[in-house]
């Protein structure tokens, strides 16, 4: 009887193991390019109201797609086909938008995901609203890669994410705005 | 049958297998190869032998208790789980896989490198992937392995290899045309060692240095530079002589230059043989080009492109630093082959009409023109300057006459007020040009006019002058000394000089050439190390016709090797295998120690068929068909750089279906025996 006992638990601590499935992610959502075609894919929370977008994305200052969080924080994803613009430059022209400012609240910090590279900068001003934005390009090596597969200018173009709104619901949602940043990804992967 | 399921027998492979795993451990710890001691002893076939051993043991002294009864149980359960472990590890050694997958942020892969294994890939222009075993004599498609060295080194070559040019789409020449088919061919030389010196050499050597005296146009000197005594060039490429210097690496320079020699007025002039030299100093290439001007500009190979995907065969590239430019070394060869289609002299422009109806044979007579006109360095023609043998008298039209007058009045000043860094467009201003606006906004300028525009400028102001010279007073009666100035204006303004004539070519091209020469490796056996990680070893191929060599490529990305034929690319690399997982690597960070480089950890986001992975320094991942991932490193450190991933992938086929269960029955009959002895005590 002992045995059997000492059996059974044997064999219950080894068919046993920690399941690391992850609980309560968010579902992805694919985003077009201005070509219409589905594009890239990211993972935005449930609870982020999709703000729809327009019929016509050919203008590159509109959006390609947006959310609210909590009815007033703004985060925006653009892309550029055909045109770049320096991560250095995106950055010093998010850095002038804000009226006053605050210089030392700036942070910049290099990033690099999904295969593009860039920056990311975090700016607030003295009356609680602030900036948080990735700007993002892809490496020459991989421009190489791209180069003759059909809608080569969509895949290879340059991103941003640009989250505006207040400071203190900035904040409060730093880490699912970085979560979901991250998970912005072209729909195909590179050759 | 007996002696191979006795104790005896275990007696005697259980030392022996003790004996290999301590000549194994001995070994790595000397050699610091896994690699060499793994070869030795667990890869090593009697090894494998040793294993068939302990499994003949085990099952035959197992067999031994038939017929089985029940009191046999535990013994069996034992022995059985025992035989399923030794099979299990003979799969994973036969059919397992282990090997590292390596793949850049936001790309995929099924291919894994084998880390056991190396073989001959052999692609085909149709994708046909053929693997070639790296052993000498082994033999596909009609090539054969004929040497296999243990370690060797490769150095990429190309421009100089052995001491020959090799220069793509060139046999062997000392002369190319680079810019079009009709343009003037480029002299090429190779020198060593120093890049300036030999630059210096040539220049001196090619170059064709003519001194006129500006006020009479007597030539002083006429012949190659190094001949002209006191004449040296400075390591930054500045030529001296006398109280003259001048700036060879301006690419603007002008092929006529003025200057003072003992205090008289001189032109130089500079005339080079357009000529490239490749410069072998240790493994660098340089170029350096002296231009028909001599300037000189120095370049090195900067990019490698690959045709068809490596079968067309792989180059190095170089940009010759000059854009096509025309040689003026016989103005009336020139004037003669731009006029030769010309039949009617009505379709001239007007100056040359005027001339053409002065002097019917006028090519000589303008070509010297030309050119005593371009010596003199000056926008007109000087009043003072030496009458031009057999220039005709021109039969001047009153309103052409008046127009040339009006154009050398008025822009003379002006040309005087830049000689001295006036600027142009301000001096207009000053002077109250009625025209300024339209000079303004056709020529585009904002507050200045730009050095490199002035030319322009000074044509278009000509033709603004031109057009409105009915308007202007009656200039004095002609005087027949004006002739040559007059018509130096009268060419000015419809742009024609001796630096305006470019020779007719046949396909003009635009932009910079770009010369090409094929990537040589060069592969030389060496001393293998003890290190077996650390050899990368070569092999030779043959087919009767050609030898290809093939040095090892741990990572199987480099450039493939093609045969002459541009049939078969070739690579010596880690055996591919294909796993039935897309591995997309999403993101990875390596996070280190605080003001250190030492990585504190590393952790990569995946994608494996689309199912999202976490892995980390300590974090594993397993598919339910037993492949393991394990992150092995990533690179470069750079947060804000794209990153390659190393992935070691593991997979155990026997693992679930052996090795555990077998575990599990050894434990279930051990424990049985224990369960027996107890119940005995």
């Amino acid at each position: 009887m002992k045995t059997v006992l000492h059996l059974t638990v044997f064999l219950l601590l080894i068919t046993c193991s920690c399941s690391s499935e992850k609980k309560g992610a968010s579902p992805s959502k694919e985003i077009a390019s201005r070509d219409g075609v589905i594009t890239y894919v990211c993972d935005p929370l449930r609870q982020w109201e999709e703000i729809p977008s327009t019929n016509s994305l050919a203008d590159s200052t509109l959006p390609i797609a947006s959310w609210k969080i909590d009815n007033e924080l703004v985060v925006a994803i653009h892309n550029f086909p055909g045109s770049s613009i320096p991560p250095q430059a995106q950055i010093a022209r998010w850095e002038k938008q804000l009226k006053n400012a605050d210089p030392t609240s700036v942070v910049i910090e290099p990033a690099a995901w999904g295969g593009f590279e860039g920056l990311k900068l975090f700016i607030q001003d003295t009356q609680d609203q602030a900036i948080m934005a990735w700007s993002m390009v892809l490496p020459v090596f991989h421009r190489y890669a791209l180069s003759g597969v059909p809608r080569e200018e969509h895949y290879t173009a340059d991103w941003t994410i640009k989250v505006t709104g207040s400071t203190a619901l900035m904040q409060e949602h730093e880490d699912a705005i970085n979560a979901f940043a991250h998970s912005f990804r072209l729909k195909k992967d590179i050759p | 049958m007996n002696f191979i399921g006795s104790i005896y027998f275990t007696l005697i492979i259980i030392p022996l297998a003790a004996l290999f795993i301590a000549v194994g451990t001995i070994i790595e710890s000397l050699t610091s190869s896994h690699q060499y001691a793994a070869y030795m002893t667990y890869h090593n076939p009697l090894f494998m032998g040793l294993l068939g051993c302990f499994f003949a043991n085990i099952l035959f002294s197992a067999l031994r208790r038939w017929p089985f009864r029940q009191k046999h149980i535990p013994f069996l359960l034992t022995h059985l789980g025992l035989l399923m472990i030794i099979a299990g590890v003979m799969v994973k050694t036969q059919w397992g896989v282990q090997g590292n997958l390596i793949v850049w942020e936001g790309s995929a892969s099924s291919q894994v490198l084998s880390s056991q294994e190396n073989v001959i890939v052999m692609k085909s222009r149709s994708g046909h992937q053929g693997l070639l075993p790296p052993e000498i004599g082994m033999q596909h498609d009609g090539w054969i392995v004929r040497s296999k060295e243990s370690h060797s080194t490769e150095r990429i070559r190309s421009w100089i290899v052995d001491g020959a040019l090799k220069i793509r789409g060139l046999e062997s020449s000392d002369a190319i045309r680079i810019h079009s088919s009709s343009a003037e061919p480029w002299h090429i030389s190779t020198a060593q060692n120093d890049p300036i010196e030999a630059v210096k050499t040539l220049w001196l050597e090619k170059v064709r240095i003519t001194i006129k005296d500006r006020l009479d146009q007597s030539v002083l000197y006429d012949g190659i530079a190094k001949n002209l005594p006191g004449v040296r060039i400075d390591d930054t490429f500045h030529l001296h002589w006398n109280d003259v210097q001048l700036e060879l690496t301006d690419n603007a320079v002008p092929k006529n230059k003025k200057a003072s020699y003992l205090g008289a007025p001189v032109t130089i002039r500079i005339q080079s043989e357009p000529s490239l030299v490749f410069v072998e100093h240790g493994d660098e290439i340089t170029m350096a080009a002296i231009n028909q001007v001599g300037s000189i500009a120095m370049t090195q190979p900067k990019s490698w492109v690959t045709y068809e995907g490596g079968f067309g065969g792989n180059f190095s590239q170089i940009t010759v630093p000059f854009a096509e430019k025309p040689t003026f070394k016989n103005p009336l060869d020139l004037i003669k082959q731009t006029l030769k289609e010309v039949e009617d002299i009505n379709v001239l422009s007007p100056p040359l009409k005027l001339l053409a109806a002065s002097s019917p044979s006028f090519e000589e007579p303008l070509a010297k023109f030309l050119e005593f006109w371009d010596g003199t360095l000056e926008w007109f023609y000087p009043l003072t300057g030496k009458a031009v043998p057999g220039f005709p008298a021109i039969n001047w039209k009153s309103s052409d006459y008046k127009a040339c007058y009006w154009i050398v009045e008025i822009l003379q000043p002006l040309v005087d007020g830049l000689a001295r860094n006036e600027d142009l467009l301000l001096q207009l201003k000053q002077r109250g040009w009625p025209l300024i606006d339209d000079f303004v906004t056709t020529l585009d300028l904002v507050d200045h006019v730009p050095p490199d525009a002035v030319e322009n400028a000074l044509r278009y102001l000509s033709q603004q002058v031109y057009l409105i010279a009915e308007q202007l007073p009656e200039p004095p009666p002609y005087r027949e000394e004006m002739n040559q100035r007059l018509y130096s204006a009268y060419l000015r303004t419809f742009g024609i000089h001796l630096t305006q004539l470019t020779p007719p070519s046949e396909s003009p091209v635009s932009g910079l050439p770009t010369l090409e020469s094929p990537l040589t490796a060069v592969i030389e056996a060496v001393e293998p190390l003890s290190k077996w990680e650390d050899n990368r070893p070569m092999v030779v191929l043959e087919n009767g016709k050609e030898q290809i060599v093939l040095a090892y490529d741990p990572s199987g990305k480099k450039l493939g090797v093609p045969d002459k034929e541009g049939r078969v690319l070739f690579s010596y690399q880690p055996k591919p295998i294909m796993i039935p997982y897309r591995v997309r690597v999403h993101e990875a960070v390596q996070t280190n120690y605080s003001n250190s480089n030492q990585p504190f950890s590393y952790q990569c986001t995946l994608f494996l068929n689309q199912e999202k992975v976490q892995l980390s320094m300590n974090q594993v991942h397993e598919t339910w068909d037993g492949y393991r991932f394990y992150l092995a490193a990533i690179s470069p450190e750079d947060p804000g750089k794209v990153h390659q991933v190393k992935i070691v992938v593991n997979h155990d086929p026997a693992k679930y279906y052996l090795t555990y269960p077998g575990c599990l029955i050894l434990v279930l009959g051990i424990s049985l025996f224990s369960s027996f002895f107890l119940r005995k005590s």
